[in-house]
């Protein structure tokens, strides 16, 4: 593949580390040589998603949104920011690909299986996919079920549930939608940040049971892993 | 030979084909930073308290530091764009008379969700937000009709903080808060918090009156 590959993110105006998964795979990629160069943006960092093609040197670029959901950011206010009018866009003599979330790709469904691995899940636990949610936009959940179910498929697992931080099911719970002892609750997040690093964590860590046992992986976006998602996502997207 | 040149608040020097990149001065020895992507991102994006800098061209950046650029370590140009992201291109285009310009009003019309409110803010207002928010920081906003001069990067666009402080402010048109006063340890873009500097500034000029001033003056 040539051309730029422009990874862009949310970031954050409060949080100097919710970015840097993104920066993270970026770096990742860059090593691997694969395109001429690889650029990021932010919606809330700078370089802005509606300057970002400025920095890209390539007349062909493709777009890989480091999100979870396909919703508001992916749907509206990305494509709004950088001028994208299609899956692929012609923006100030650009040819612009738009590929879906990372969150939206069945290969991530491998790197979840990690993460519950890496916090200890064996084939008798439960494995709890936990996503943001909102009951603002039903639309966000989609990728979060889909994954679900792409886990449950690979098999490996007593138990496969969906939770939600900030919508029905809610991930307190999570021991009525389960049966197994052990229940692994792995955060579909790009980063440890304020939810998937702190108040999910302590919120579960009121859930603990004598007779069940709760175990809280890190979070999926940070999995180095990713970056294959987002290769195969801009693989994908250069056939269009 | 390469010549010294001053990029917002860094200073570049050249040993002779490796770059050194000054943060800005301080009374006490620099302190050698790793021309590398991580470490050098971590260093810039916190102020001197390890305060998070959401804004890369806000001036308080750290002061006292360097980082040598050579064969070993990131190029110049890659330690500059870390630093001050589009920075170079955006100095180049205005130079030559292309850097692509979008004004307050299209940014602010353009916002959705959360940030729809920000287009209410009237013009009086948006003049003391790009006042108070473009006064902390070394970009020169050209979309607000100011120049750039040597040294001096164009601002070609509002950022998403200001976006932020114009959303924030026209909320506070209706009810206006009462002044708090300034905490430091709060987040630099917190500006739903009292105590914000930014914030309170905000406040102070958009709301007191010269009578008040007055008063307050003693």
């Amino acid at each position: 593949m040539s051309g730029s590959l422009l990874l862009v993110g949310h970031g954050s105006h409060l949080n100097a580390d919710s970015s840097a998964p993104v920066y993270a795979h970026a770096r990742t990629i860059r090593e691997r040589r694969q395109f001429d160069e690889v650029q990021t943006a932010f919606w809330k960092e700078e370089p802005s998603l509606s300057r970002a093609l400025d920095g890209c040197a390539s007349d062909v670029v493709t777009v890989v949104p480091v999100f979870m959901s396909t919703g508001y950011f992916t749907s509206e206010v990305i494509p709004r920011e950088m001028g994208l009018t299609a899956r692929v866009s012609c923006v100030r003599g650009k040819t612009v690909r738009y590929a879906g979330p990372v969150g939206g790709h069945s290969a991530l469904a491998k790197v979840i299986v990690q993460r519950a691995l890496e916090a200890g899940a064996t084939s008798a636990s439960a494995l709890a996919v936990l996503g943001h949610g909102t009951e603002r936009n039903r639309d966000s959940q989609a990728n979060i079920y889909q994954q679900t179910e792409n886990v449950r498929a690979l098999g490996g697992f007593a138990e496969v549930v969906t939770v939600f931080m900030d919508q029905s099911p809610g991930m307190n719970e999570v021991f009525e939608l389960t049966t197994a002892p052990q229940v692994v609750v792995v955060p579909v997040f790009v980063a440890d940040g304020w939810h998937a690093g702190q108040t999910i964590p302590a919120e579960l860590g009121e859930l603990a049971g004598e007779d069940r046992r709760l175990r809280y992986a890190a979070a999926v976006g940070t999995h180095p892993s990713v970056a294959d998602v987002i290769l195969e996502l801009a693989q994908e997207a250069a056939a269009w | 030979m390469k010549r010294a040149f001053k990029l917002g608040q860094l200073s570049i020097e050249f040993d002779g084909e490796a770059a050194v990149v000054h943060g800005p001065a301080a009374a006490t020895p620099e302190i050698e930073v790793e021309a590398s992507e991580e470490p050098l991102r971590n260093w810039v994006r916190h102020d001197a308290a390890r305060r998070y800098r959401p804004l890369p061209g806000s001036n308080d950046m750290q002061p006292g530091w360097r980082a040598r650029c050579d064969d070993a370590s990131l190029t110049l140009a890659e330690v500059l764009e870390i630093v001050y992201p589009l920075a170079m291109l955006h100095v180049a285009q205005h130079r030559e008379g292309t850097l692509r310009v979008v004004p307050l009003p299209d940014v602010l019309e353009r916002q959705s969700g959360r940030y729809a409110r920000a287009v209410t803010l009237s013009a009086e207002a948006r003049d003391v937000a790009v006042s108070v928010l473009c006064g902390q920081c070394v970009k020169q906003p050209v979309w607000h009709g100011a120049n750039a001069g040597k040294g001096e990067i164009p601002c070609p666009e509002a950022c998403s903080v200001m976006v932020s402080l114009c959303r924030d402010a026209a909320l506070w048109e209706s009810t206006p808060p009462t002044n708090a006063p300034v905490d430091v340890q709060l987040p630099w873009a917190a500006f739903e918090r009292p105590g914000n500097a930014i914030r309170e500034q905000y406040l102070r000029e958009r709301f007191e009156t010269s009578d008040q001033v007055g008063l307050s003056d003693g």
